[in-house]
């Protein structure tokens, strides 16, 4: 055996490897679902809906998904996901239940859906929005039930819109023209915080007059297609995005977007008026939305949530070490003699990759973990991206390795 | 051109499924046109599908169609579809043989021949559509309108409608509906006031009880209670649904039962009413429920003081298990095990069909059974049981009647004059009753679409008899079926793989619904769409006909009729795995399941995915919707005496006035007892003993209408759990054989005092002592080359009884003897 052949070499060279790549890796981005309520028939179809709930309607075995702590980016969910695996699989067998293995495409279809629930909002409240007609002085202006000023458009003709989302694309479309109004009339600019947007939509709908039978729901946003209104209505003029376009306004990035696709349009629309100074000094046309663009672009600027930040290779080795991976897979995750060579893993090529085959693989784990007596490790998100970024250098550092 | 099944797919590359179902033996002769083969040559195999409704029975299941290069091949279920969920029975994927079928109409006929001697020449559409207005007109000019009748087969389709406001505009009331799977509602009208069909929500019930229904088989919609069935059985341990299967017959249903109850056919009144007993004694009934919504439960006093009779008493003091037990032949024992099972479970449903309505004492029976949900409160707000809406469908604009049709309207239709049938409206077997005697005017013009009554009735022959006296009859038949040969002009339709229309709820389907119907291909032939044929009729008779039916074709209409759905917004298109909880997740929040925000795009998804439903519990307000005088559910009915009352013209009736009409009503009871639910013995004719057996009908999924008889694979196969493949035979136990020294195999002959049958006898255990069952779908004596001459049709040699109070015939009511024939002879 040559030197070469050791393992001592293999760790020497391991050390210089990290050393070499011990710089954030760039993870790779999920590709935008186009339709993220497709998640929905993965739910079902593998089962889940047996055990979980979606905001209180479905199995109560399992902890409700619709809650926060499922919100979070892709390697966040799978880290949840992960965590609960062991309890996950004592429940099952207990209901003799299988336990789901996913394809790549129903995992990130699964995890997009629960991302994408804030985003669909909650239903409006009719009592809270009577009240904020008043409060937000939405009648001195406009009508509704016959009630209220004639300067503005009645508010009896959006009733046959049930998605709230056609109210706050009417507010940010008609935004200048409603803001010299308000100056000319002396009055506050509305700010809308949180669901107020649904609930006055709700009240809006019920004390309308008339008995429309039209009604008219909106399609969720399809964030591929936001990504091109991004585009398409010149907001990289403003907003910088993946090395594109002008920082003049906020990093969309930064954004904290865990809110619903109205309260997303609120904030817009209480930034309107110093957008609309900013974009009148660089002489930028007040861009309109339709309704699906409107609702596409939020989805899109809601996804960039959902991807991870890089991830820290040395933390991950780290990690790998503490969290006990080594045990199984070996120090230098060469293997070991229960677990595979992590080197060779093919869930190195993506973050998507990696949770999948440890999804795929946790009963496995689950047994192994239980014969040797160890505890079933849990990830942070970021962990996991620390984990993933350490799989990535470990497969770099493989593939550099001289045969 | 005609060639082989195989040779056909074989041109198109696709000779896999060719041998395969060669291999059952369904090589059959496909008529297909020359362009279609020209299109063959130089194709590129492209595979696609298309989305669209079946057309061969009422159950309205969901299809996909595959195409190869635009030409359909195959037919499999829509998996998207809410009722069928992907699956489809024989029926529906024979249906590509039902588009290349050789016997097809091609053009418009003209009868050359006497009547029903099938002798006809072919005539343009021009000709023909002429001679039909030209007929209509000479109606309308003689203020005669009413003298138009139309007779037609299921109505739950948007092109049913269209006929129905034709008849309303033109001006008379005899449309009359040939549906054998629409079930009667005479029973809940008697308890409840109102005659709207039921509808069953099976998830959460612990116990099914059913009675005689042959659900897996006969449906409706065979394919969605296979899946509810198979459902029943794997809910888990301790969750799965306990299904008792009341019939003298062991079916496909029985067999997929938890338990088989072998009743004496006619019975089946007393078994429930046994049950009935079991429960009230031992108080496992909703005591919350049936004092607060029922009334005739205990004795009660009238007006006048007079002490009545309660549904308590009477099942107490006449149907105790044993006594129920020597009327059924079910044990006393069972009897109380399935009563104190019933009566235990929290929620438990009871359902009846087949020989619990087709009998001379079908009202009292499905009374009876009815009656156990009552005890149970589901019609109260549990939800199990509940009438769904249509689809909110645009309606249409109002009908136009001009003085004409005002004339034509105001005469009463062809069962109006019938005074021995309580409720007439339904009751369609009694047409020749009154045609024949011209009672109350002699029928000029007569209208036919999927109606055949010259094979499916029990009374085909005075239908056919009827038919030789009318002047006129246009069929829009596609096939020349056993009515059909008898029409002046044929007007073929398409097949339904040819065209559009609007399929809707489903009987007995908790949700509202409809399925989309469109062509898939090109008419192969020189056909036209039955309701286009209409509208054209309209158009030309001009007037307020034409302007009540202002549409210039079928699709127009459909889609006037389906922007309702699209601007209420409700419910959803079909889509992937979409449950209830998800559905109202996403409509609370004002989303919509797919993209679309015009009608346009709205049609386009939905012809996409096959059709719209509302999965939303609808839960039905009984106390509104109950009419009856106590405006509670009745046990004693009110509505009956209420019945009495209406007939005979008056505010008040004696007790002879009460028995006269009862027994012009061939009811036996008297006093309380014909108000209240119970058990009276079937008429049977000829109970000297010459024919010791009773003769029943069961129907089979390989053919439920009998309408599927021309398609080969189809009669391929018609018996396949038996192995009787193009034919028919008989079912005997083995004992019953035994005595009549009959055997396996044997060729035997089926004699009633009507006619007789020659038939192989099948000796199979699970057939009651005593009775004896023959499938119903074959004997055709027209309809095509495949159907004519196969098998024999059952209820050629049926007596015509009846239930007289729903007007149904009675399928259990004939007594035969079985022979053992000479094979060769018979041969």
């Amino acid at each position: 055996m040559t030197f070469f052949q050791t393992s001592k070499f293999r760790l020497a060279w391991l050390v210089l490897a990290f050393s070499l790549f011990a710089i954030p890796c760039l993870a790779q981005e999920i590709t935008l679902p186009e339709n993220p309520l497709r998640g929905r028939f993965v739910f079902e179809q593998k089962g889940c809906a047996s055990c979980h709930s979606i905001q209180g309607a479905g199995g109560d075995v399992g902890p409700d998904l619709g809650q926060n702590k499922f919100y979070g980016s892709f390697l966040q969910l799978a880290g949840t996901m992960l965590n609960h695996a062991p309890e996950m699989l004592r429940r099952m067998q207990e209901l003799d239940l299988a336990y789901p293995e996913f394809s790549r495409s129903e995992l990130v279809e699964l995890f997009a859906y629960l991302y994408y629930l804030r985003y669909l909002g909650e239903p409006g409240d009719l009592y809270r929005g009577k009240i904020l007609v008043r409060e937000k002085g939405c009648l001195a202006c406009h009508a509704v039930g016959g009630k209220g000023g004639n300067s503005g458009p009645a508010f009896d003709k959006l009733a046959k819109y049930i998605s709230p989302l056609y109210m706050a694309q009417a507010l940010w479309n008609h935004g200048p023209e409603m803001e010299r109004q308000i100056v000319k009339m002396g009055l506050k600019r509305p700010r809308f915080e949180k669901g107020q947007i649904v609930d006055l939509s709700a009240y809006i709908r019920e004390a309308s007059k008339g008995t429309q039978r039209e009604r008219v729901y909106m399609s969720p946003g399809n964030p591929t297609r936001g990504k091109g209104v991004f585009k398409e209505k010149g907001c990289l003029a403003c907003h910088a995005l993946n090395g594109e376009g002008e920082d003049i306004g906020p990093d969309l990035r930064q954004s904290d977007w865990d809110h619903s696709v109205t309260e997303i349009a609120g904030v817009m629309w209480n930034h309107g008026s110093e957008m609309a100074v900013l974009m009148d000094e660089r002489d930028i046309d007040w861009p309109k939305f339709t309704g699906k663009e409107m609702a596409d672009l939020i989805a899109y600027l809601y996804f960039l949530g959902f991807h991870d930040e890089p991830g820290d290779s040395e933390k991950g080795q780290m990690v790998f070490s503490k969290k006990g991976c080594v045990n199984c897979h070996g120090q230098d995750a060469r293997g070991g003699e229960y677990a595979p060579d992590l080197s060779e893993s093919k869930g190195a090529a993506s973050p998507l990759d990696m949770a999948q085959i440890m999804w795929n693989h946790a009963p496995v784990m689950e047994e192994r973990i239980t014969e040797k007596v160890m505890r079933w490790p849990t990830f942070t998100g970021e962990e996991m991206r620390d984990i993933y970024a350490f799989l990535r250098v470990l497969s770099k550092s493989d593939n550099a390795e001289p045969k | 051109m005609e060639i082989s099944r195989r040779e056909f797919l074989k041109y198109l590359g696709i000779t896999t499924a060719g041998v395969s179902l060669t291999g059952l033996g369904c090589d059959s002769m496909w008529s297909v046109p020359d362009e279609v083969f020209e299109k063959i040559g130089g194709a590129p195999r492209i595979e696609t599908w298309e989305t669209s409704v079946c057309g061969l029975c009422s159950g309205g299941c969901g299809i996909k169609v595959r195409l190869i290069d635009d030409i359909p091949v195959r037919i499999l279920g829509n998996p998207l579809h809410a009722v069928n969920r992907g699956g489809v029975c024989p029926m529906a994927e024979a249906g590509i043989e039902a588009l290349y079928n050789p016997d097809r109409i091609r053009q418009p006929l003209q009868r050359i021949g006497e009547r029903g001697e099938d002798k006809w020449q072919e005539i343009s559409w021009d000709e023909a559509m002429q001679t039909v207005v030209s007929r209509l007109q000479g109606l309308r000019e003689k203020n005669a309108a009413h003298k138009l009748a139309f007779f037609t087969g299921q109505d739950n389709n948007l092109s049913s409608r269209l006929n129905e406001r034709f008849m309303q505009a033109f001006g008379s009331p005899n449309l009359f509906v040939f549906d054998q799977s629409k079930p009667s509602t005479v029973a809940t009208y008697l308890t409840q006031g109102h005659k709207s069909a039921l509808a069953y929500n099976f998830k959460d019930i612990e116990m099914l009880i059913n009675f005689g229904a042959d659900f897996l088989d006969e449906g409706p919609s065979p394919i969605r209670f296979n899946q509810l069935y198979s459902e029943f059985r794997n809910r888990g341990e301790g969750r799965n649904v306990k299904v008792v299967h009341v019939d003298s017959r062991l079916s496909r249903t029985a067999s997929n039962s938890n338990q088989w109850l072998p009743a004496k056919p006619g019975t089946m009144a007393a078994l429930a009413l046994g049950i009935a007993n079991v429960v009230i004694k031992d108080g496992n009934y909703d005591k919350r429920y049936i004092k607060t919504h029922s009334f005739g439960f205990d004795d009660w006093r009238d007006p006048s003081g007079n002490s009545r009779i309660g549904f308590k008493a009477l099942v107490e003091d006449n149907y105790y298990p044993e006594k129920v037990a020597k009327i059924t032949g079910v044990p006393a024992r069972r009897i109380v095990e399935v009563a104190r099972e019933f009566g235990a479970a929290k929620s438990a449903l009871v359902l009846a069909g087949g020989q619990a309505i087709n009998s001379s004492n079908g009202v009292y029976t499905l009374w009876a059974i009815e009656c156990l949900n009552a005890l149970k409160g589901n019609y109260a707000d549990n939800g199990v049981i509940s009438v769904p809406k249509a689809p909110p469908f645009r309606e249409p604009p109002k009908i136009n009647v001009d003085r004409v049709a005002a004339n034509g309207l105001k005469r009463p239709d062809l069962l109006q004059s019938i005074s021995d049938i309580c409720f007439a409206d339904d009751a369609v077997a009694f047409l020749p009753k009154t045609m024949l005697e011209n009672q109350p005017y002699q029928i000029q013009v007569l209208f036919l679409a999927n109606a055949n009554p010259v094979f499916n009735a029990v009374n085909q022959s005075d239908f056919a008899a009827v038919l030789e006296e009318i002047p006129f009859i246009v069929s829009f038949s596609s096939s020349l079926d056993e009515t059909s040969v008898y029409a002046d002009l044929v007007l073929p339709d398409h097949v339904y793989l040819e065209k559009h229309d609007v399929a809707y709820s489903v009987p007995m389907v908790d949700f509202s619904h409809f399925g989309m119907q469109q062509p898939v291909v090109a008419p192969l032939y020189n056909t036209r769409h039955t309701g286009d044929v209409i509208l054209q009729i309209a158009q030309s008779l001009g007037g307020t006909v034409a302007s009540s039916l202002p549409w210039a074709d079928t699709k127009t209409y459909l889609d006037d009729h389906l922007r309702g759905v699209y601007e209420t917004g409700a419910g959803t298109i079909f889509s992937e795995r979409m449950d209830e909880d998800w559905l109202k997740f996403l409509k609370e929040r004002g989303w919509q399941v797919f993209e679309y925000s015009t009608f346009d795009e709205f049609r386009q998804v939905l012809l996409d995915k096959g059709g719209w439903w509302n999965p939303f519990p609808d839960p039905t307000d009984f106390r509104r919707l109950v009419k009856t005088p106590s405006k509670k559910y009745e046990f004693y009915s009110q509505v009956f005496e209420e019945e009495i009352k209406r007939h005979l013209q008056t505010t008040k009736v004696s007790k002879d006035e009460e028995n006269a009409v009862l027994q012009k009503w061939k009811v036996e009871a008297r006093g309380d007892l014909a108000f209240l639910p119970h058990y009276e013995a079937q008429k049977l004719r000829d109970n000297e003993g010459r024919f010791p057996l009773q003769l029943l009908p069961f129907k089979l999924i390989t053919n439920i209408t009998g309408e599927g008889s021309n398609l080969p694979m189809l009669q391929e196969l018609f018996g396949l759990l038996t192995r009787n493949y193009w034919q028919s035979w008989v079912e005997i136990n083995p004992e019953t054989a035994h005595d009549h020294k009959i055997s396996e195999g044997d060729m035997v002959r089926i004699i009633s005092p009507k006619g007789s049958l020659e038939v192989v006898a099948r000796l199979i255990p699970g057939i009651m002592p005593g009775v004896v069952y023959v499938p119903f779908g074959l004997g055709h004596k027209a309809n095509g080359r495949y159907a004519k001459g196969i098998g024999v049709n059952p209820y050629e040699i049926f007596l015509e009884e009846f239930d007289h109070l729903s007007g149904m015939s009675s399928l259990t009511s004939t007594k035969v003897i079985v022979e053992k024939g000479n094979r060769k002879e018979m041969a």
